[in-house]
């Protein structure tokens, strides 16, 4: 059966097209049967409502990433066009290791089923690390939700609960720690969450495998396999649904679209895939593989056989089928989870099945689930595939490799953007006021500690845990068990950044992302980003993402490749997710969100920030300037600025103590963002159960005295806190001088547990910090412990704190 | 010889390979065995290690699948014969639900104790934190525990720890079986959460069968094999130990769980 489109207006088309639920436009359609030149079989239909949603063809984005992205510094082995990104790590026990890194979003599906939509969101980056041919050894997860105080509390409050169970649910099942993440509230996200998960890796270089059939498949004969899960109609049209607007009322129909997770099956079949990697090695084949994410089998099929320059011929009634009387466009286009395709030589294909079906018992360990040969690669470049004979789809290369066409202008925001710069807050807390400012500043939202929600997920499975969750400014794995090697992971991204102003927050979210892993003491290596952002038909919206990526790339060229500086710092696999916009009108905070992944040769001499010992000297970095954004305060912020740091300053300074940190000069060190110097110096001084019993006394004299005390404690301009031996502090400071860096050294690390603010003479305040540890540790259990109302009456009190200019 | 000792891998586990490592660095020899193998492939191993994960999903409860397996009725026989078993997590929850765990000298195969959901104030059972564990009132008698004094920290991570007993009687046995208890960090005993993370009876971590060769542990001696994965805000002995490493050398030694191991491959020696 063919859908009768030839011939009609683009109208018509899309008219017939969406009677069976396809979602292109009418003129996509129209310029779909251009490049084919016929009418379009359902199952074609449904592979180009697919390929050309906004999900899989980057059709509005993709201009922008061209113009902006830079080029692949020369330490990047594999980058975009891959389903991972891959780096070496060089030579670790006579082998070069390589890391492979994923970055997406599982947005949408998570605000409309949190729990399966988080799950799965883990389920598919982890499976794009896998299929590279490396073990995953860490997720990440950077999570931003509504205002739990807002007037969608509940609603808010149910998605925070889901996403956190469902992101705990997959990567603790799977056995793969959660090595860190971040959690921003914020109004905006009230109707529509982001889910932006990270997956790491290692392999041996020799083990990579490329998401392409190889070109051994011009010698012999080779077959496509099909891993996993039998296929079913869970998830059709999954990305297309991504790539729309979420409408309230659509959400219920939409739920038939979110794919189901299924971690007990995922780790059997990554325990077999481990023994296909062996395998692999053994025979000395060459091999291709892809995981099934949007588009299931026709997307990553067609995908796998086309990047090689091949094309397929398959038998869909071949592949496994979980439930009666699917038909060929489900089969072909269904995102049933935890799927591979492989390309292997036909001669070994049923050895290398019985891996699966055979060794590890997949049919008895779940219905129908198997490894099976469902067809062949061919020469000649055309994706074929028929159903019990039957040719249902015969699209060549060049007709689907077409790219849709649409115009997407671009336009700034007005001059005013959407919010104006505020003033900032009027008064000094004053006298006996600075403890009550300080607890509320603290124990808000975004400044709370997340120790409630990663206390849900499994940070030491692997055994490779170094620095967990809360106890550095980065995480940090040993990926390699015996060797000296650390890998730094960070992930970030401050949403009302985004809303202030989308160029800086792209800078900043850089920035920020490869300070974290500075001040853990390693060096970056690369990045990966998700691109958060709103309807891409609307000018202004897509003017935001432009200008955010504008952002990132002058920071990545800023900072550079640390290998080679002039080189910039690459951006090595990511991800682009458009129409987070609720039908009510409101978009998402502009949000870019980025990981950084660093080394250090010797993870033994990684920084963390926990004070080391009293009378050592602290040095404030960067310059201070009057700029904060609300984070510091409730999720619902009314003002804000964002700080606009200079680049080539900031490249300097992040060098400068990189350099002090690899000569072993520093006790410690902690990155200065979200919250100011307090939020830097209370996490220095404490960690998730107690006061660490040590705490400082710092001197606002040594800055200049443009900042008023409060301001100056909240200032967000980017910096780094160092802890320093007075042994070494003539020579720190003389290397910061030397390296042209704007620095101040503030004060000392003292006995106890207070902080104590002076100025020249006179003492400002003096904050206990037992006292605000009490209300910072617990201020996340409200969401998500059963109490869940004993939250509210302290939500507002933060809420009215924040609003009245922070005093109390 | 080197003794070698079978990790047994079932659907969902997913502590393996450090599981493996944790044992060849206690110097034994240590080797994947599935679940699907020939169950009488077991029969040459000297001991058997049930690692954690979550084996056929806790489908009906943790470990309650995995304990009808053949190869559980293998492990059962090598155990009357004084075969050392382990269970660690998951593989803790298998050996309880099989009643290998706290084993019945009748050889009647009733089941005598359980591990429920964790019982925590106002929140769902799943959780993970690092512990301290002392020897229980048994645990000179069982192999894995005999001659512990320090306090041994590692992390916790499962929903389902909370020992529990079917009936007085084995409330009135329990303790002698009790061979590894949560604690405080200077080592005394702790029922109250956060130090017993679970509710679990008598702050019970660890329960052993009668004759002391099959220990069933909730917490993973694995992933505190070496001193870097203890974590620097750790109170305690060994904390500070890792407080003093500055270098990937210094940490690359020997961290608390290796006590329990090396138990083990002293056991395997006589």
């Amino acid at each position: 059966m063919k859908l009768a489109m030839m011939g009609r207006t683009p109208e018509e088309m899309r008219t017939e097209a969406g009677k069976h639920g396809l979602r292109l436009t009418g003129e996509e359609w129209r310029q779909a049967l251009a490049a084919v030149g016929r009418d379009l079989t359902l199952p074609e239909a449904f592979l180009y409502d697919v390929s050309w949603s906004e999900h899989c063809s980057y059709k509005s984005s993709r201009a922008l990433l061209k113009t902006h992205l830079p080029p692949l510094a020369s330490h990047v082995l594999l980058g975009p066009g891959e389903d991972a990104g891959v780096v070496s790590l060089g030579l670790w026990g006579g082998e070069e290791w390589t890391l492979v890194v994923a970055h997406e979003s599982h947005n949408h599906p998570s605000q409309v089923l949190p729990v399966e939509g988080a799950a799965t969101g883990v389920g598919g980056i982890v499976r794009d690390v896998y299929c590279m041919g490396a073990d995953v050894i860490g997720v990440l997860d950077a999570l931003r939700f509504g205002d739990p105080s807002g007037p969608n509390r509940e609603r808010v409050r149910g998605i925070v609960r889901g996403v956190v169970q469902g992101v705990a649910e997959y990567g603790n099942a799977l056995g793969v720690p959660n090595a860190g993440g971040d959690v921003a509230f914020h109004e905006g996200f009230d109707d529509n969450c982001l889910v932006n998960v990270v997956a790491f890796g290692v392999a041996p270089r020799r083990r990579i495998i490329r998401s392409r059939v190889p070109e051994a498949a011009r010698a012999e004969e080779y077959a496509l396999v099909l891993v996993g899960k039998p296929t079913d109609a869970t998830g059709l049209g999954g990305a297309s649904f991504a790539s729309q607007i979420l409408d309230e009322e659509e959400a219920a129909e939409n739920r038939g679209a979110v794919q189901i997770h299924d971690p007990f099956l995922k780790r059997v079949l990554v325990e077999a895939t481990k023994d296909a990697w062996r395998w692999i090695e053994e025979h000395q084949v060459a091999v291709g593989c892809k995981d099934l994410g949007a588009g299931g089998l026709g997307g990553a099929s067609s995908e796998l056989v086309f990047a090689g320059g091949f094309g397929a011929e398959i038998e869909l009634e071949q592949v496994p089928q979980g439930l009666p009387d699917l038909a060929p466009h489900e089969v072909l286009c269904g995102e049933t989870q935890e799927r591979f395709v492989w390309a292997v030589p036909k001669r070994l294909a049923a050895e290398f099945c019985a891996i699966w079906n055979e060794r590890y018992d997949l049919a008895r360990t779940y219905p129908n689930a198997a490894a099976a040969i469902i067809g062949r690669v061919t020469e000649e470049r055309v994706y074929r595939c028929r159903w019990h004979g039957d040719l249902v789809v015969d699209l060549s290369a060049a007709a689907l490799e077409t790219l849709p066409q649409v115009p997407r202008p671009v336009a700034p925001r007005s001059e005013a953007g959407p919010i104006a710069d505020p003033p900032p807050p009027r008064e000094d807390p004053g006298g006996a006021g600075w403890q009550a400012w300080a607890e509320s500043r603290l124990a808000a939202w975004n400044a709370s500690s997340r120790a409630a929600v990663y206390r849900f997920y499994d940070a030491e499975v692997q055994g490779l845990a170094f620095l967990r969750p809360g106890e550095a400014a980065a995480g940090m794995v040993r990926p390699i068990p015996g060797e000296s090697l650390g890998v730094a992971v960070s992930v970030d991204g401050n949403p009302d950044y985004g809303r202030l102003d989308p160029y800086w927050a792209g800078v900043l979210a850089v920035t920020e992302a490869v300070r974290n892993v500075v001040a853990a003491g390693a060096r970056p290596l690369c990045l990966t980003d998700c691109l958060n952002f709103g309807n891409p038909e609307d000018p202004v919206a897509l003017g935001e993402l432009d200008a955010a990526l504008r952002g990132m790339a002058e920071a990545c060229a800023a900072i550079g490749a640390f290998a080679r500086p002039e080189e910039a710092l690459p951006i090595v696999s990511g991800n682009v997710s458009l129409y987070n916009f609720s039908s009510a009108g409101r978009s998402i905070p502009p949000s870019p969100i980025v990981a950084c992944f660093g080394v250090i040769d010797d993870y033994g001499r990684a920084l963390t920030p926990r004070l080391k010992e009293a009378g050592s000297y602290l040095i404030v970095t960067g310059a201070r300037e009057r700029v904060w954004g609300s984070t510091t305060g409730d999720a619902s912020p009314t003002r804000g600025r964002v700080p606009k740091p200079d680049l080539a300053a900031e490249a300097r300074e992040i060098r400068a103590v990189l350099a002090l940190a690899e000569a072993g000069l520093l006790r410690g060190a902690n990155d200065l963002a979200d919250g100011g110097l307090l939020a830097a110096l209370f996490t220095m001084a404490t960690d998730e159960e107690r006061c660490v019993g040590l705490g400082a006394r710092i001197d606002l004299a040594e800055f200049e005295q443009t900042l008023a005390a409060h301001e100056f404690l909240l200032s967000e301009s980017p910096g780094f806190v160092l802890e320093v031996d007075p042994e070494r502090i003539d020579q720190v400071e003389g290397h910061l001088h030397a390296a042209e860096v704007d620095f101040a050294t503030v004060g000392l690390v003292t006995p106890g547990t207070a902080i104590t603010v002076l100025r020249g003479d006179d003492q400002l305040a003096e904050l206990d910090l037992v006292r605000i540890h009490a209300r910072w540790s617990r201020r996340l259990e409200s969401l998500l412990y059963h109490n869940r109302g004993a939250g509210l009456e302290g939500a507002a009190d933060a809420r009215h704190d924040a609003r009245d200019g922070a005093s109390r | 010889m080197t003794a070698r000792v079978a990790v047994l891998k079932f659907p969902g586990s997913n502590c393996e390979a450090e599981s493996v490592r944790a044992l060849v660095r206690a110097g034994l020899g240590a080797e994947v065995v599935r679940w699907n193998e020939r169950p009488e492939s077991l029969l040459e191993y000297d001991a058997y290690l049930l690692p954690g994960g979550f084996s056929y999903q806790d489908r009906v409860r943790a470990g309650a699948i995995a304990a009808r397996l053949p190869v559980l009725e293998v492990l059962a026989t090598r155990a009357r014969e004084g075969a050392p078993v382990w269970g660690i997590c998951n593989g803790a929850q298998i050996l309880v639900e099989s009643g290998l765990v706290p084993g019945d000298p009748g050889g009647s195969e009733a089941i005598g104790i359980a591990l429920a959901p964790n019982r925590i104030a106002d929140r769902d059972p799943y959780y993970t934190r690092w512990v301290y564990l002392v020897p229980g009132p048994g645990a000179e008698r069982c192999l894995f525990t005999r001659g512990l004094t320090e306090p041994l920290p590692m992390p916790m991570a499962h929903g389902e720890g909370r020992f529990v007993t079917a009936d007085a009687a084995m409330a009135r046995s329990l303790p002698e079986r009790l061979a590894l208890a949560y604690a405080r960090p200077d080592g005394r005993p702790e029922t109250a959460f956060p130090w017993t993370p679970n509710g679990s009876a008598l702050a019970a971590a660890g329960v052993a069968n009668a004759a002391g060769n099959v220990l069933a542990l909730m917490p993973h001696p694995e992933r505190a094999q070496v001193l870097a994965q203890v974590p620097e805000w750790l109170e305690g002995a060994w904390g500070d130990r890792r407080r003093r490493g500055h270098t990937a050398e210094a940490l690359e030694v020997e961290g608390p769980g290796m006590v329990l191991f090396h138990a083990l491959a002293r056991a395997l020696q006589r």
